[in-house]
């Protein structure tokens, strides 16, 4: 069962409420932010093993291409073009898809490697206990995460309950990652443009009829426009992680939140609610 | 010869467009029969390799000077393997004044790629 951790707004806490979990309940981790994975940074874990992640790089083998401009056409991300008889390729814009080859009637078209990133899997520690951590890491300067996040999901050994942590927004990184999930947390945080924001992803989840739930992090009494769209929407808030210097001060010392017994308990309750929701799943 | 202008509209008095890969149309001035033709930019509104398809519009065009606001990366490749030369253009005026600019020798040549765009 995976369960997502993901946000509309970026710096809600996606991460904050991922590693918590994850080390509250003793579950494994999982880093699908792979542009800028930062849940290590808090777990500290022992990396294993690593592996690389290729991706498909097109090339035109001048001896048989006859400049045609059939792979030009056919392409869709414009990873080729036709000058005159020659035909330029876009290696970073090239999604892998293979069609250039398909179309060519002179089997102009082979393809190599090319690394973009890759993917690491280890352990942390909780009272002795060995628990997994996975992230990938995408290399600076690629834009494409998808194929490392695809090939770090494909990768994790099958357990109860798996903590993913998502990319922020509702951008082609989270709408691939939710191919893998079971039940998603969204956090929050009670301002106008974390509101806005999560409606997207809600509106996303809903669409690919995933289950949900709401996490309002930086909570106080005070401010309660998420709490009236949750009642309005008949959307289910399943935890609050309180607005407080003592959260805010361990967080910046790269600390544990639930090392706090009574911040703890407000995660032991929030996954409390997660399975019971599983359960009807 | 073609001299083409990123643009924001479909006539000659349209405003220039300092962008070029998501500009919304490409304005074609003939220098032998003194015309303008316009053409809708595709590339635009796509994810990534704007710079790319414009540039194909170019290449498809026969055009030989581009003038616009600056290239990316990609784009910049492709206009220079298709022998296309780029100038600076002046901010909004219109196409009609950028032509005349060229012509009057007013205009910096661009000579190397500004960062990429986002995918």
């Amino acid at each position: 069962m995976k369960i997502g951790i993901m946000s509309g707004k970026g710096g809600t806490g996606k991460t904050t409420i991922s590693v918590n979990l994850a080390r509250a309940l003793k579950i494994p981790y999982v880093d699908c932010d792979v542009e800028e994975p930062n849940g290590f940074i808090f777990l500290k874990p022992k990396v294993t093993t690593s592996q690389q992640v290729y991706t498909k790089v097109p090339i035109i083998k001048a001896q048989r291409c006859n400049g045609c401009g059939k792979c030009v056409d056919f392409c869709q991300f414009n990873a080729l073009m036709k000058v005159g008889k020659e035909i330029l390729t876009f290696p970073k814009l090239c999604h892998g898809c293979e069609g250039c080859s398909i179309i060519c009637d002179n089997e102009a078209v082979e393809y190599a490697e090319r690394r973009i990133g890759e993917i690491e899997e280890g352990y942390f520690k909780v009272d002795h206990q060995e628990v997994k951590a996975y992230r990938g890491v995408l290399d600076v300067g690629e834009p494409m995460a998808v194929p490392v996040i695809n090939e770090l999901l494909r990768s994790i050994d099958d357990e109860e309950y798996i903590v993913v942590d998502c990319a922020p927004g509702t951008s082609c990184n989270l709408v691939n990652t939710l191919e893998h999930i079971d039940f998603a947390v969204v956090v929050c945080e009670p301002t106008v443009y974390g509101l806005s924001d999560m409606k997207r992803t809600i509106d996303l989840l809903r669409c690919k009829g995933i289950p949900f739930g709401v996490v309002i992090n930086k909570w106080n009494e005070e401010v309660d426009i998420v709490e009236n769209f949750c009642e309005e929407n008949d959307t289910a808030i399943i935890g609050k992680l309180p607005f407080s210097k003592e959260i805010a001060t361990r967080y910046s010392k790269g600390q544990f939140i639930s090392e706090n017994k009574i911040y703890c308990q407000i995660f032991k309750s929030i996954y409390q609610e997660i399975s019971n929701r599983c359960e009807v799943i | 010869m073609i001299i083409a202008v990123s643009s924001k509209g479909m006539n000659k008095s349209s405003e220039f467009n300092k962008r070029f890969g998501r500009c919304d149309y490409i304005g074609l001035f003939n220098t032998e029969t003194q015309e303008y033709s316009f053409v809708e930019n595709d590339g635009k509104n796509q994810d990534g390799g704007a710079g790319p398809k414009a540039a194909q519009i170019l290449i498809d065009n026969n055009v030989s000077i581009l003038i616009t606001g600056a290239l990316g990366p990609n784009a910049f490749l492709a206009t220079e393997k298709a022998g296309i030369r780029s100038f600076v253009g002046i901010g909004e005026k219109s196409i009609e004044d950028q032509v005349n600019a060229f012509k009057e020798e007013e205009l910096m040549e661009i000579k190397q790629a500004k960062k990429g765009g986002k995918h």
